[in-house]
């Protein structure tokens, strides 16, 4: 079952085409990688899911309804949640208080301080960030806050998780352990779009993957199909070096 | 810790009411302006400290709920406390009126915006001379009664508002909503991106913090009896409330309080000794906090006092 | 009528468009609101004034003196206080301008009085008449001079270097860093050569009007509304936004009343910021940008 799709996809800022005719299809339950070198569109294409930005061709479908209209909330609450590249937690407020933010406004709605609370609790557990409840999150390590990041929008309680380079900038034990965990939530029934510049780790987790090049899809499949294209290795390390191949 | 700080503040409370027995009037007129600017800068807190939208021009709220009073008391013969309520509606009507437009503004923007309503504001109400008695200002009904017990009445309310204006700020700051308001502080694309509707929370929070400077602007008119458009709109009202969120620090409930206790104490007396530079004085005492305690007087001084603290402030936000 | 009331719009304009020369470009490149920028033009204003009152100069010489003295003024003012919380949030630089405007206003209220103050020169009532329009010699010569500065301002941000690398640093100050620029330098001379067209117009302006220490606000908010008229940062937006500034208030005073000028220049300015944050010539809006 598709549960978001993206038809003719396009963004432009003035004259400046970041995005053109992006397609493609994300079926309910699949890890979707989008992978691309700096400059390639895939933030944007996730800020224009996320409504973050408007877009400006094509439209982008999901669960079946148009979501071109809507307002980041409104995203937020028909159970798509997402993490951002940069990280910020909301500083003033304990961990545990920032996943509660999650639990009280996406999807998962709670309606009591209790209710958050055993959500916030649920998603803190599930990526192993229970013992730090407490703690402001500001003095944790870069990991840790990337974690939290995947807490709160867990906590929201998604059907669709957007991860924005989750993986950046960790060490290989972390990125083992982050791997683990975004496994863990598909077994869940989380379908994950995962934006990565970790080749390595974005190849061994996603079902699929799709490349993006100066605002265009060039290529789409299996991880072991992408890694022998030659569009997609010429983007990556410019022409001269595919030819060799 | 909880037990602690709720005896620290019964204490508080029992020391402010027992207090007119023993001060003398004078002292009692400083005390209630002390409260007056506590309230404000509470009031304010809601949309400045906790949403992070550094509303310049909040006073305009004040003088908006400064002239209802003086207009319902004077032209509608209508009971001081009466016209408390319409001073909350005015501010809430004005506020998410203008709301949705102004709070799509960022950083200084929005602050100039709100000033700017508040200039705006101030003109029409100077030149709405019929209504509000203009530029020279609007005589309100006195209150009967001796000095003594005037002086003790306004003692009593002015801290009530002040009190009231904590009490919300406290249960904004432990619901739902207070989290949102919060969220959006530090950053409102994941706010948005969380299912928190910013525009409305916005709103809503420039909403509360309206009626409630709106409620300390008609106390004050009542208790001045006597209000004119370029006191209530502005004059160093702004950089004062300004000033004392700051030093008190404004992610907290009772720092403004505190630190309109710090700062009002503070300028009275430089004032009783100094009239003539009392302005130029105040100027500096805000450029001093603005150097070394932009992270307000509790956060620098956590772990005790040291003047080296003051310094660490000072190299931080330099180029 | 109409034609009166347009030629002293633009004349008033003129003037506006000086202060706004002055203004704009440290909101631009240093991203301070100087709301001091009204009680540093007084300054000015009351070098020209004790000049003219006690050592008799034309007015009119005194300009280069106020020019000078508040570039002088402010070096230590950029140096030792903008420079010291540049990179605080925003609002914590407004309530310091604001800080600092309090002090100036109240240094100048106990040292000169908060008497309204003139300077009128022999010359002062004589007027030329082109078509039965009246245009005094000193307001022509003031829009004159205003013109002159705020061209010789647009030259040199258009083509010397100096100014070339001011506006690469308003536009992108890491990316002007990585040139060579100093942020030092180009925020401290952008900040004193903003200080000294402020004193400049400061005695331009006691030349058509009386003056006191209580102006300074309004002074500063149109300061403020010239630049966002016209856009941030650019000579040619601040010149388009105290024309228009000029031309309704005029026509606003004339029409609906002297009394509801402010009310419609600051409602103006609201209106403005709620449309189009960015100015009428503006292509940038600087909130987000972080120094």
């Amino acid at each position: 079952m598709v549960i978001l799709e993206a038809k003719n996809v396009a963004k432009s800022y003035g004259g400046l085409k970041v995005l053109t005719d992006v397609n493609f299809e994300v079926n309910k339950g699949e890890i979707v990688g989008i992978i691309g070198p700096n400059g390639a569109g895939k933030t944007t294409f996730m800020n224009l899911i996320s409504r973050l930005t408007s877009i400006t061709g094509g439209i982008i479908t999901y669960k079946g309804e148009i979501i071109n209209d809507k307002k980041p909330h409104e995203i937020a609450r028909m159970g798509i949640a997402r993490t951002f590249q940069v990280v910020k937690p909301f500083g003033g407020l304990t961990v545990l208080e920032n996943v509660m933010v999650g639990a009280f406004y996406g999807k998962n709605n709670a309606k009591s301080k209790k209710e958050a609370i055993s959500i916030a609790e649920e998603a803190l557990q599930i990526v192993g960030l229970i013992d730090v409840r407490d703690k402001d999150p500001r003095v944790l390590p870069l990991a840790k806050r990337k974690k939290l990041e995947v807490a709160r929008a867990l906590a929201m309680g998604p059907e669709l998780l957007l991860l924005d380079e989750v993986m950046a900038g960790l060490s290989v034990k972390e990125l083992d352990e982050m791997m683990t965990e975004i496994i863990k939530l598909k077994q869940k029934g989380i379908t994950i779009i995962a934006i990565e510049h970790v080749m390595k780790a974005i190849m061994g987790i996603s079902d699929r993957i799709v490349v993006l090049h100066l605002g265009k899809k060039i290529a789409e499949g299996k991880p072991e199909e992408i890694v022998k294209n030659q569009d997609v290795i010429e983007a990556y390390l410019g022409s001269k070096y595919a030819k060799k191949e | 810790m909880i037990n602690k700080k709720l005896i620290l503040f019964i204490v508080f409370v029992i020391v402010l009411t027992a207090l007119p027995f023993v001060i003398s009037g004078y002292w009692l007129r400083v005390l209630t302006q002390t409260f007056l600017f506590g309230a404000i800068a509470t009031g304010s807190n809601i949309i400045i400290g906790f949403t992070g939208y550094p509303a310049f021009g909040n006073i305009a709220f004040f003088g908006i709920g400064a002239y209802v009073t003086g207009v319902l008391t004077t032209k509608y013969n209508m009971p001081f406390f009466y016209t408390l309520p319409f001073c909350a509606i005015s501010g809430i009507i004005v506020a998410s009126l203008l709301g949705i437009p102004i709070l799509r503004l960022k950083g200084h923007y929005f602050a100039i915006a709100t000033v700017g309503v508040m200039e705006t504001i101030k003109e029409l109400v100077d030149n709405m001379t019929e209504l509000t008695g203009g530029g020279p200002g609007l005589t309100l009904p006195i209150m009967q009664g001796e000095p003594e017990y005037i002086y003790k009445f306004f003692y009593f309310i002015m801290p009530g508002v002040m009190l009231f204006s904590l009490l919300i700020l406290f249960i904004v700051s432990k619901i739902k909503q207070g989290y949102a308001l919060r969220a959006i502080r530090v950053d409102e694309d994941a706010a948005s991106v969380m299912g928190i509707n910013t525009p409305v929370y916005k709103t809503f929070a420039w909403a509360v913090s309206a009626a409630l400077v709106g409620i300390t602007g008609g106390v004050y008119a009542y208790w001045l009896s006597y209000i004119d458009p370029h006191t209530v709109f502005g004059g160093t009202y702004p950089v004062k409330m300004f000033a004392m969120i700051l030093l008190g620090g404004g992610t907290t409930v009772i720092g403004p309080m505190l630190g309109a206790f710090i700062l009002e104490l503070i300028s009275e007396i430089v004032w009783s000794k100094f009239i003539a530079i009392h302005g130029m004085v105040l100027g500096l005492l805000i450029i001093f906090i603005i150097l070394f305690l932009p992270k307000g007087l509790f956060e620098t001084f956590k772990g005790g006092f040291s003047f080296k603290k003051l310094f660490n402030n000072l190299k931080e936000n330099r180029l | 009528m109409i034609l009166q009331i347009l030629v002293n719009g633009v004349l008033l304009g003129g003037f506006y468009a000086l202060i706004g020369v002055g203004f704009s470009p440290v909101w631009g490149v240093t991203n301070i609101i100087n709301l001091a920028h009204g009680a540093i033009a007084l300054l000015g204003s009351y070098i020209t004034y004790y000049m003219f009152q006690n050592l008799h100069l034309d007015p009119f010489l005194t300009l280069p003196v106020s020019f000078v003295c508040l570039y002088i003024f402010g070096y230590p003012v950029q140096r030792y206080l903008m420079n010291m919380v540049v990179k605080a949030q925003i609002f914590m630089l407004l309530i310091l301008t604001f800080g600092l405007e309090i002090f100036l206003v109240n240094f100048m209220t106990t040292f000169f009085s908060a008497d309204f103050r003139s300077v009128t020169p022999e010359y002062a009532g004589k007027s030329i008449e082109i078509a039965g329009v009246v245009i005094p010699y000193i307001r022509l010569a003031v829009f004159a001079i205003c013109m002159v500065v705020t061209a010789i301002m647009g030259f040199f941000l258009e083509k010397t270097w100096t100014g070339k690398a001011i506006r690469a640093t308003s536009l992108d100050l890491e990316a002007a860093m990585m040139t060579g620029i100093s942020p030092k330098k180009i925020y401290s001379i952008t900040f004193t050569s903003g200080s000294a067209l402020a004193g400049l117009s400061g005695s331009l302006l006691s030349l058509t009007q009386a003056f006191s220490p209580n102006i300074a606000g309004g002074l500063a908010l149109r300061a403020f509304i010239v630049a966002i008229l016209g856009g941030l940062g650019r000579v040619e937006g601040a010149f388009l936004g105290g024309l228009l500034l000029g031309v309704i208030e005029t026509l606003s005073a004339f029409y609906i009343g002297e009394s509801y000028k402010n009310a419609i220049a600051f409602g103006l300015m609201v209106f403005m910021l709620i449309v189009k944050p960015s100015g009428l010539l503006g292509r940038k809006y600087y909130a987000e940008v972080k120094h």
